[in-house]
């Protein structure tokens, strides 16, 4: 094994351009390490803040029901269908609600607004809001006509808890639905879409107003996180299948449910690579000059090893070892650099500088708090190490058509 | 010192390929913040551009309470005229009233909640959007004309078209419910759909009539020719009008300005970023030549080169190297501009584009404040890390160097 040892010399004679080139890759590492990590992070903050809030990981609805909410679109005996889904394990939370729109109003104002039919046994497992409750109680069965509504739409309506709303809207049978709620509870849900258009009232009177029969618009299901949510889909559609129910129903994950969410991670994903591209293509460039120097300077004796009769492969071989072994020693380095960053602040946490209004704006907590994950070692070592790999070619491919008597007098 | 500037120039193309790379390493490094930096302005400016076309305008005039309580009851009476009388040293394009009040929109079949506006549809022409954003049936005529003009979105919603009656009930001025019917006669585009959900328009007076409001409005907007005069506009609207609300557009669209912020200080991270990325590739090559030309260095000083002069012309050398890449980068970058400025189609990402209201095309922007900072961080970067270099060759001993033995 003389190979190795050889490259492991030569990278070491001229130790201040191998720590300089470490230094490059090691650096790109870290920093991509770094905002690689924030990325991913504040990804799963922002779908777990949006998915709790009200949709879930999952929704059953009547097929068409996510783009064209009619009222007609039913799910009719909903219980049974929630009962055999409960039976699935690796489900946290499961409600069903019925959906509807109307106009309520105040003594001085009135708002459109969306109205939810909640189960207040089981809404809890499925949404947050039942616990972000500011102001009077969240909704039960022993009061009826009880209503809970957002924040935004109180101070809207100019209204409080213990004060009448009156509600008015279309029932499953087109008749006119006119009632008179109590607000018993105001939410901040801190969406502020969420808390300016909702009123919740539980599903036993939505059911008498909106005559529902026992039908409802979604059956929401919350799971561990996203990724088991995904493993959920098929047996929850096998068991609709089984029931052959008249209506056809539709299974939609968070992604279909928010999609606005889904793809603005890919943007996010698509600009971020826009920019550790260019950072690779940058430290490849410094890569591909200090091996192009290395041979230059190196012609005479490559020309002398030639002569002696070695092959140009051999010589090749060396350069790739020597050029693998300085590529390897700036991974290590950047990702323990990039690790210790990472860990820093997953313990104090991030924040962007003025960057409070724009995440609140987009359902993101202030502060993320990075993790080092399988994920942020592997891409920013595989991209940096491949393209890495790359730009030693050249220089490699000079090595291999090396002419001996020229490189003997310097020439390459 | 002309000389040393020969000496330096001459200097670096006496290997050209090491030369080309790492001038092709600044100058790819320089082009990607450029171009990346116009890019993600693009995305903010235009932004702050659509929500100054969103109705919103350069400046807006209400009455107090109305921005936190947007009802009949809070309007006011100042015409149009006047307050462009009032701003006459400013260039004003356009000045506009408007009525405008949340109601609920009825067709036959579904009911939604929508935001009522008043117009003239002339001075909306060159103030906001809706001046030329019929793209089915006709615009209205004038602030009398009895239609309603909605969003393409909320056609669909409502599962209406052209020509059918919808009605909206709201509140009047005296906080009663009032209804009235409509006959759809125009439908509008907007960039997104969130727009087209949201508004309504109908003539100003037929709005004024309907909401028992006689000549009362609800906002004036106003646009100037200088986006840079808000301020200048607004301390003199607050003179004039005391007892007004009177807001620019950044503080009505906090958002916007944040977002602008937040790129404020990624943009300036990321260029540090890529500026020590280039550099590593910059001391390296300084570092080889110096150490390849350390015979000449002793010669140089053998013959009475002081050090000092050695180190400028490193320096002037590294300098070379920095400023040719930073002008090719800086020339790809621009030439880039030209190529994408029909704009980048961010259609595949619709959804996204909602979510975070921005239009679906992207047209990259040049600000002249990103490529200086880009620009004056290589310059100073690059400089200090070939410090190190440069003083090691002035550093070397004659006798040991010309001898070839090294330091």
């Amino acid at each position: 094994m003389i190979l190795p040892q050889l490259g492991w010399r030569n990278i070491w004679r001229n130790p201040k351009r191998t720590i300089l080139t470490v230094g490059a890759i090691g650096f790109s590492i870290m920093v991509l390490e770094f905002f690689f990590s924030l990325q991913l992070k504040t990804y799963d903050a922002a779908i777990s803040a949006s998915v709790g809030i009200l949709h879930g990981h999952i929704q059953i609805q009547g097929e068409g029901y996510n783009d064209n909410p009619e009222i007609r679109n039913v799910i009719t005996s909903a219980n049974n269908l929630k009962a055999q889904i409960r039976e699935l394990s690796s489900i946290e939370g499961l409600s069903m609600r019925g959906v509807g729109f109307g106009l309520v109003s105040s003594e001085t104002r009135s708002y459109g607004v969306q109205i939810l039919g909640v189960e207040p046994e089981s809404e809890g497992e499925v949404s947050n809001i039942p616990g972000l409750i500011k102001d009077g109680v969240y909704l039960d069965n022993n009061q009826y006509l009880g209503a809970v509504i957002g924040s935004v739409l109180a101070k809207n309506l100019k209204i409080g808890t213990g004060q009448p709303l009156t509600l008015m809207s279309q029932g499953l049978d087109g008749s006119l639905v006119a009632t008179v709620l109590t607000v018993i509870g105001i939410f901040e849900s801190g969406s502020t879409e969420i808390d300016r258009s909702t009123v919740e009232i539980s599903y036993r009177d939505f059911d008498e107003l909106f005559e529902m029969n026992g039908g409802a618009h979604a059956i929401v299901v919350r799971s561990k996180d996203a990724d088991t949510a995904q493993e959920l889909l098929t047996p929850i559609s096998q068991i609709i299948l089984s029931q052959q129910r008249e209506e056809k129903l539709a299974v939609l994950d968070w992604q279909k449910l928010l999609p606005g969410l889904k793809q603005s991670i890919d943007l996010d994903m698509s600009a971020g690579w826009l920019f550790y591209t260019s950072l690779i293509v940058i430290v490849s460039f410094s890569i591909l000059n200090t091996f192009l120097m290395s041979v230059l300077e190196r012609g005479h004796e490559f020309g002398v090893i030639l002569s002696l009769g070695l092959k140009p492969k051999f010589m090749a071989g060396l350069l790739f070892l020597e050029a693998l072994f300085l590529i390897l020693i700036g991974i290590l380095i950047g990702n323990l650099f990039g690790a210790l960053i990472v860990e820093y602040f997953g313990s104090v946490g991030f924040s962007a500088p003025g960057a409070e209004e724009v995440l609140k704006k987009w359902n993101l907590p202030s502060r993320i708090f990075p993790e080092v994950s399988l994920k942020s070692f592997f891409w920013p070592s595989f991209t940096v190490g491949v393209s890495a790999i790359f730009s030693t070619l050249y220089p490699m491919f000079k090595v291999l058509r090396l002419d001996p008597l020229k490189a003997l007098k310097g020439e390459v | 010192m002309p000389i040393i500037l020969k000496l330096a120039f001459r200097n670096i193309w006496r290997n050209p390929k090491r030369s080309l790379i790492t001038i092709g390493a600044i100058s790819i490094g320089v082009w990607s913040a450029v171009t990346l930096s116009s890019i993600a302005r693009g995305l903010s400016y235009g932004m702050a551009d659509d929500a100054i076309n969103n109705l919103v305008g350069h400046v807006q005039i209400h009455a107090p309470k109305y921005l936190d309580d947007p009802a009949a009851e809070f309007n006011f009476n100042i015409s149009s005229s006047i307050v462009r009388d009032r701003l006459s040293s400013l260039k004003v394009r356009a000045v506009a009233e408007r009525v405008r009040v949340p109601a609920v929109l009825l067709s036959e079949r579904e009911s939604v909640g929508v935001n009522l506006v008043g117009i003239d549809p002339q001075t909306e022409k060159s103030l906001s959007f809706i001046g030329d954003g019929v793209s089915e049936g006709l615009e209205l005529m004038d602030q009398k004309d009895p239609g309603i003009i909605i969003g393409k979105r909320l056609k669909e919603i409502l599962k209406t078209k052209l020509g059918n009656r919808v009605v909206l009930v709201t509140q009047d001025s005296n906080n009663s419910i009032v209804d009235r019917g409509f006959r759809i006669v125009g439908v509008f585009d907007a960039k997104l759909e969130s727009t087209e959900k949201a508004f309504v328009f109908v003539g100003r007076e037929v709005a004024q009539s309907f909401l028992n409001l006689e000549d009362g409005i609800s906002e004036i907007s106003l646009k100037l020719e200088d986006a840079e005069m808000v301020d200048a506009a607004i301390a003199t609207l607050k003179m004039e009008f005391p007892e007004m609300e009177i807001d620019s557009w950044y503080v009505l669209e906090p958002l916007v300005i944040a977002l602008r912020k937040v790129q404020d200080g990624f943009l300036i991270i990321w260029f540090f970023i890529v500026i020590v990325s280039v550099s590593f590739g910059v001391v390296n090559t300084q570092l080889m030549s110096t150490f390849e030309r350390m015979r000449e260095f002793g010669v140089m000083m053998a013959l009475g080169l002081k050090p000092k002069r050695l180190l400028s012309m490193v320096t002037v050398e590294s300098l070379m190297l920095l400023v040719i890449g930073l002008s090719m980068g800086n020339l790809m970058g621009a030439m880039n501009f030209f190529i994408l400025s029909d704009g980048i189609d961010l259609s595949t990402f619709a959804a996204a584009s909602e979510q975070l209201g921005f239009g679906k095309i992207v047209i990259p922007r040049f600000i002249a404040r990103d490529w200086i900072q880009c620009s004056v961080l290589l310059v100073v970067i690059g400089l200090i890390s070939t410090l190190y270099p440069a003083w090691k060759g002035s550093r070397y001993d004659p006798v040991t160097s010309i001898s070839g033995r090294g330091v």
